[in-house]
């Protein structure tokens, strides 16, 4: 049983983007079926994406999208730089992390205060938060050297990725904290009810979340060597793809565990992306095939999902027929049962 | 002790808003009809030859999305040292994003702010929204002009940019060429096969620099391999970066890289994606200016870039500032070309690093341009000023 399970779950992880990958390496053999290099591209530009989603994954669970974090890792980001001209490599990775607490932590008050739960909310800080890096970015060189970049090489990026990917597992699979998540995102009465605090998950939630974005800006920060400040809504991009990836691994999430499924969703993502590129289709269309694929991948597990109720109710009532079928053979009358 | 805490946040989060805050709530007052500006340099303390002069105080709206990337800050700040030192107020708005419908909208609220004139990025606009601008600034009587504007329109859309009084004239900058320069440039550093990186082809300025781009590929035998105009690209050093790795995967043969805009975003991303993936071979082309780009021209992978066109603004402000105080240099509209500062070599770079981050015009230059204060200035000076604008004119008038 166990070992049908881990199969389906494989398959789950490999079907997806394998279907992409094996499309595009049909219509481009020679960028897709010559050696690694395509694959690894693929993977590191999957790690931001899964790090964020990961991030936002513990607020969407109690019922509120944060499209607040991308900013807050773009903030971050500009912090890093700030620090890593005053403290060197070290400090940058500690004090931003620190900032990210901190920050996070300031976010989550501000949220509770408000006591609202609508991504209306997170909008708005997405604002106050590209506002504050224009302000700390003025002026400033917002580029670090290639040396203090070593987080983007392999095999740093990849422990990031793992270290990431295992933290956000234990919260959710293994913590109380994940556990309580859950519960208050499935019904907020009967967890109340259970003694679940919903401000003390939702405040631990929105500041993993800001953790999260520390560490991803951390990442992206290296891979770009530098940053630009938002401004508005600049950043919102960059969450509404961590958003997808989400969406695919909770249709994904009957096979596969919620981690993996973010980075399969990115890595389909992003083999969709370069899939496109190879073939040079219009670059300004390549959103659009993208949310088109996400439309079908969610149609097709809704249809599937569907499927699956019915032959589950008809299953139900064929077993409740051939009982009362059963009882009236025994010579009870229907009224009976 | 929660709520308190919470109080104690907010209310820290509430200050840090504030000082984001642009100083345009100063600027909110309704201009006095006349005052009396001191004739000071920058420094405030010299006097102006000619002393003091009653000068018109008058207001400009501007467009300010507190952008501080280095191709629009510079353009801010040089338009709001022209309005100062003209004895002028600056009126900032903030668009809401990037589309024509919601500069129409940021230009709706300036004119409701009693502005007697505004200076518009005619590039965020698009000749589909002309019209309006028209009808809007006429109806409410405030002198308007464009910079990052076309040097040519539509035949009607001329006609009625001409047949309105208020229309104080237009900056444009050429695009084509700037773009075949940066092609040119590729192609003399050995670049046969290139990826190009720019903004949405909707846009009046790439279709100028795609132009150029497709001169220059049929001149030159070169080759645009892939093109990347997606905006969730194209917006940070990250996307850069991305697009690069995938440029790369895709077209491994590829040999150089042109930017025809959103430099400023993600030049960092795509040099350290050409490190990354050890391609320094690949040698980049870039317009519109970046902070810190003298370390890529150093290492020898940015052969050209080309920007510092920051001064449409200040320019305009300049043409409205004479009329306000009845004393217009010139009879109609203005149709002038704003020059490109075009730097190729690392020299040419290490000497536009020494006047990066200040202004083209300092304040003592720019009141030198009122015909209130210097009797002298007239229109032919001007257009001499605007057509000499270069790194090498900088650094003479600032040593």
């Amino acid at each position: 049983m166990k070992a049908k399970k881990a199969g389906k779950a494989i398959v789950a992880a490999v079907l997806l983007p394998g279907i992409v990958y094996g499309f595009f390496s049909v219509l481009r053999p020679e960028v897709f079926l010559t050696g690694f290099s395509t694959l690894y591209v693929i993977m590191i530009q999957s790690i931001t994406t899964s790090i964020i989603a990961w991030g936002m994954n513990f607020s969407m669970c109690i019922g509120m999208i944060d499209f607040s974090i991308a900013a807050e890792m773009i903030l971050y980001e500009i912090l890093a730089t700030i620090f890593y001209g005053s403290f060197g490599f070290m400090g940058m990775l500690i004090l931003t992390v620190m900032s990210a607490f901190v920050i996070g932590l300031l976010k989550a008050f501000v949220k509770e205060l408000i006591g609202v739960r609508s991504m209306v909310i997170g909008i708005g800080l997405a604002y106050i938060l590209a506002s504050l890096g224009e302000m700390l970015s003025q002026g400033r060189s917002t580029i670090i050297d290639s040396s203090a970049t070593i987080l983007a090489v392999a095999p740093y990026n990849f422990i990031i990725l793992i270290c990431s990917g295992i933290i956000a597992w234990y919260l959710d699979a293994r913590s109380i904290f994940g556990s309580h998540a859950r519960a208050i995102g499935g019904g907020l009465a009967i967890s109340k009810s259970a003694g679940i605090s919903e401000q003390k998950i939702s405040v631990q939630a929105s500041l993993i979340g800001s953790l999260f974005a520390g560490v991803a800006a951390l990442f992206t920060l290296s891979r770009g060597s530098g940053v630009s400040a938002s401004h508005g809504l600049e950043s919102l991009s960059s969450a509404f793809t961590a958003l997808m990836c989400i969406f695919i691994a909770s249709s994904l999430a009957k096979y596969l565990n919620f981690v993996i499924g973010v980075f399969v969703g990115a890595v389909a993502m992003n083999a969709l992306s370069i899939g496109l590129v190879s073939i040079g289709f219009d670059s300004e269309l390549n959103g659009t095939v993208t949310s088109a694929f996400l439309l079908v991948l969610i149609i097709v597990s809704f249809l599937s999902d569907k499927k699956a109720a019915d032959k589950l109710r008809r299953e139900v009532a064929n077993a409740k027929f051939l009982k009362a079928k059963s009882a009236l053979a025994d010579g009870q009358t229907t009224q009976n049962l | 002790m929660k709520k308190v805490l919470s109080i104690v946040l907010a209310l820290a989060m509430l200050f840090a808003l504030t000082a984001c805050g642009k100083a345009g709530s100063d600027n909110s007052a309704p201009p006095e009809n006349s005052d009396a500006v001191a004739n000071t340099d920058a420094a405030g303390n010299n006097e102006v030859p000619g002393g003091e002069a009653e000068l018109k105080s008058f207001s400009i709206g501007y467009f300010d999305d507190g952008s501080t990337d280095g191709t629009t800050q510079p353009v801010i700040a040089q338009l709001k040292t022209a309005i100062e030192a003209l004895g002028g107020t600056g009126v900032p708005v903030a668009p809401a994003n990037s589309s024509p419908d919601a500069q129409v909208e940021a230009l709706e609220i300036l004119l409701t702010k009693d502005v007697d004139g505004v200076v518009l990025p005619y590039a965020l606009f698009g000749e589909a929204s002309l019209p309006v601008v028209v009808t809007k600034c006429q109806s409410a009587g405030v002198y308007f002009g464009f910079y990052w504007a076309e040097e040519e329109y539509a035949a009607e859309v001329e006609d009625m940019l001409n047949g309105c009084e208020y229309y104080v004239g237009r900056l444009f900058q050429d695009d084509k060429v700037a773009a075949y320069d940066g092609m040119k440039a590729l192609s003399d550093s050995g670049c046969k096969n290139v990826g190009f990186i720019g903004i949405p082809a909707v846009e009046v300025k790439e279709n100028s620099r795609d132009n150029g781009v497709t001169v220059a590929c049929s001149e030159l035998g070169m080759k645009v391999l892939v093109e990347q105009r997606d905006i969730g690209f194209t917006l940070s050093a990250e996307g850069g970066a991305a697009t690069v790795e995938q440029f790369l995967t895709a077209y491994p043969d590829m040999d150089g890289i042109i930017i025809c805009g959103m430099a400023q975003f993600v030049l960092p991303g795509v040099m350290q994606s050409l490190t990354t993936l050890n391609r320094n071979d690949i040698k980049v082309a870039c317009i519109d200016f970046c902070n810190d780009m003298d370390v890529y021209a150093k290492d020898g992978r940015l052969v050209y870039e080309c920007g510092g066109h920051n001064n449409g603004g200040a320019y305009l402000t300049i043409l409205m500032a004479n009329i306000f105080n009845g004393t217009p240099i010139h009879d109609g509209p203005v149709l002038l070309g704003e020059r490109y500062i075009q730097l190729y070599s690392v020299e040419d770079f290490e000497a536009y690093k020494t006047i990066q981050g200040k202004d083209s015009y300092n304040a003592e230059e720019i009141r030198q341009c009122l015909k209130a204060l210097n009797s002298d200035f007239s229109y032919e000076q001007f257009e001499k000023m605007v057509g000499s604008y270069s790194l090498e004119d900088i650094q003479q008038r600032h040593g």
